[in-house]
């Protein structure tokens, strides 16, 4: 194993080993969360962070594979492994036809596109009164259910999240790491060349958008069988403000920023809650003074950190810093 | 492929733009053989980056056909006409700024690799064969144009000779049948200026077929094969450096808009 990746591992190992020293239900609930949350940024991650394209609208997607996963669960019967999976599908195939109007707008005009569909998709989904029970949400959703276990407690339900999110992040990892994520950064730091070399800004926009909406779909499906209940809410705009802080303060356009990213603005809210009106001023706050102190992110700055620990213990380690191999 | 001729590996047939009232260009027709070196020559304004970009398709053509290997290009996008092996250059510095040189340069392999999404997600044999090419083949192609000693260093940081040369190894490392260049001496040193127009002599040996746009005519005297001049967006004359040199039309044209230099 190569000194870089170290981190990662026992980021790794923390992560499977923590609910044997937490005794807290509140904490584990956060942490399942944080699993959802990690789905959610990396999706994002593709589109916003490695192709540079701002959506407002990512969020949408986690409430329409919530609700599609419910619905299939509830009033067909589909087994609920099944029904997350479908609904990936199904928010596959709603985000590409997003896509497909929104793909061909650039910059604020794509951003308040994404902002438009996402209350567009709200309002349909608080109107369609007969089959989502409109703005009461769906309840009594059932939990997940693999080889005869039910996913109840909330350590089944995190160590459930874990392994999707740890997917998650692979999948994207490996994604990033080839021809196609390289596609995607081409896009971002230079649309015009990047075509010149033979790179479709709508075809690579859409393998981001797709990919991100499978992953949302999936997380909204994992977040309503947890909390057994899924409604709009998750639609509103309050949801994408939190994973745009957790993308852009873990450091988009990187793997393990927006994980890290995940995982802190996961407990902030609960480090706030005394203060829990003051909370979207706050985080406007703390938007500032980290975009002034790391305009990357923490990552950059957290691999720097790392790159010069591991050459001062073993220098001649090939660390983060020294790319390009 | 269903193309036979080298004569007319590139064709290109009443081309023609119009911006508004202006035609930028008029009504261009002239052919590339395989392995030759044409010059697109003119004073400022005369309609060269405008014909040149319509051959790459960032913009649209007015009228007019360009076919390279037989297929039609007008009507294309930039980047399937990248696909069709036409690369090309730009007339303002284009990198990309926020990679390292070596970066740059394994982006520009994207057309030539296959693997796919579920390729590099399962570390495939077909993924890594072809992350390995790339790699080589970045190296190889740093070195011909001579940057292999700068490719960890980040492509924005690079003097400005330096980073028209990896704009070169970039349009390279797609593989092109053909290269666009667009003023790809402009603002460099003399120097500089010799051990360019050198290496697109190397690219010509390489079996690459060159277009080069320049405005100026002394530089292209050297290299080109052929040379088309253009002034206010009509082609005024066409034949080797020598024929050009001599013509008495195109002198007036240089020297009646006074930018010999
Ligand atoms: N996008 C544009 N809109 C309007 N006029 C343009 C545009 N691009 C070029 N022109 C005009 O077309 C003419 C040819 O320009 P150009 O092809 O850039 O010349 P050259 O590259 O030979 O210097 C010039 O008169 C220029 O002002
Ligand atoms: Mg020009």
């Amino acid at each position: 194993m190569n000194m870089k990746k170290l981190p990662v591992f026992v980021l790794l190992a923390v992560a499977a080993v923590l609910p044997l020293f937490v005794k807290s239900e509140y904490f584990m609930h956060i942490c399942v969360l944080a699993m959802m949350y990690i789905m959610l940024t990396q999706g994002l991650n593709l589109l916003t962070g490695y192709i540079g394209q701002l959506s407002l609208g990512h969020q949408t997607f986690l409430g329409l594979g919530g609700y599609a996963s419910a619905l299939l669960a509830i009033k067909l019967g589909v087994p609920v492994l099944l029904a997350m999976l479908l609904a990936g599908l199904f928010t596959v195939v709603c985000s590409f036809l997003i896509g497909l109007v929104t793909f061909r707008m650039r910059g604020s005009y794509f951003v308040i596109m994404t902002t438009a569909f996402a209350e567009i998709v709200r309002l349909v989904i608080n109107n369609s009164t007969a089959v989502t029970n409109g703005p009461m949400g769906l309840r009594e959703i059932p939990p997940p259910v693999i080889f005869g276990l039910i996913i109840k407690s909330k350590i089944s339900s995190y160590y459930f999240g874990l392994v999707l999110a740890v997917i998650t992040v692979f999948i994207c990892y490996r994604i990033v790491d080839s021809r196609t994520g390289r596609a995607f950064v081409a896009l971002r730091e230079h649309e015009a060349l990047a075509n010149s070399v033979g790179i479709s800004f709508a075809r690579y926009s859409m393998v981001a958008a797709v990919v991100g909406g499978f992953f949302a779909g999936i997380a909204g499906g994992f977040y309503a069988h947890y909390t057994h209940f899924i409604s709009t809410d998750v639609i509103t705009f309050s949801y994408t403000v939190t994973i745009l802080l957790m993308l852009i303060i873990g450091g988009k356009g990187t793997i393990m920023g927006p994980v890290l990213g995940a995982i802190i603005f996961s407990f902030v809210p609960e480090a706030l809650r005394a203060v829990d009106n003051l909370r979207l001023p706050i985080y406007g706050l703390i938007l500032m003074i980290s975009v002034l102190a790391m305009p990357k992110g923490l990552m950059p700055v957290l691999s720097r950190a790392y790159g010069r620990i591991v050459y001062k213990l073993a220098p001649g380690q090939k660390t983060p810093a020294a790319k390009g191999e | 492929m269903a193309f036979l001729d080298e004569n007319r590996l590139l064709e290109v047939r009443g081309l023609s733009k119009r911006f508004g009232g202006l035609a930028a260009v008029q009504n261009i027709s002239f052919d590339l053989k395989k392995n030759e070196i044409l010059a697109l020559i003119g004073p400022n304004g005369a309609g060269k980056t405008t014909t040149f970009n319509m051959i790459a398709g960032s913009i649209a053509a007015t009228s007019g056909s360009v076919k390279l290997a037989g297929e039609e290009l007008i009507g294309k996008k930039p980047y399937q006409i990248a696909s069709c092996g036409l690369a090309r250059t730009f007339q303002i510095t284009a990198v990309f700024f926020g990679l390292s040189v070596f970066e740059n340069m394994v982006i520009a392999s994207h057309r030539l690799q296959k693997a796919t999404m579920l390729d590099s997600i399962l570390y495939s044999k077909k993924y890594r064969q072809e992350e390995r090419e790339a790699r080589e083949k970045a190296n190889a192609i740093l070195r011909f144009v001579g940057l292999e000693e700068m490719a960890n260093v980040l492509s924005g940081n690079l003097a400005y000779g330096q980073q028209r040369l990896l704009e070169v190894a970039i349009a390279l490392a797609t593989e092109p049948v053909m290269l666009l260049l667009d003023e790809p001496a402009a603002g460099l040193n003399p120097e500089e200026t010799v051990s360019l127009m050198r290496l697109i002599g190397k690219i010509r040996d390489q079996g690459i077929t060159v277009l080069l746009v320049e405005h100026n005519m002394r530089l292209v005297m050297e290299i080109s094969d052929r040379i088309l001049v253009l002034d206010h967006g009509e082609m005024i004359a066409e034949g080797s450096p020598d024929e050009i040199s001599m013509n008495p039309q195109v002198i007036e044209a240089y020297l009646g808009k006074g930018v010999e230099e």
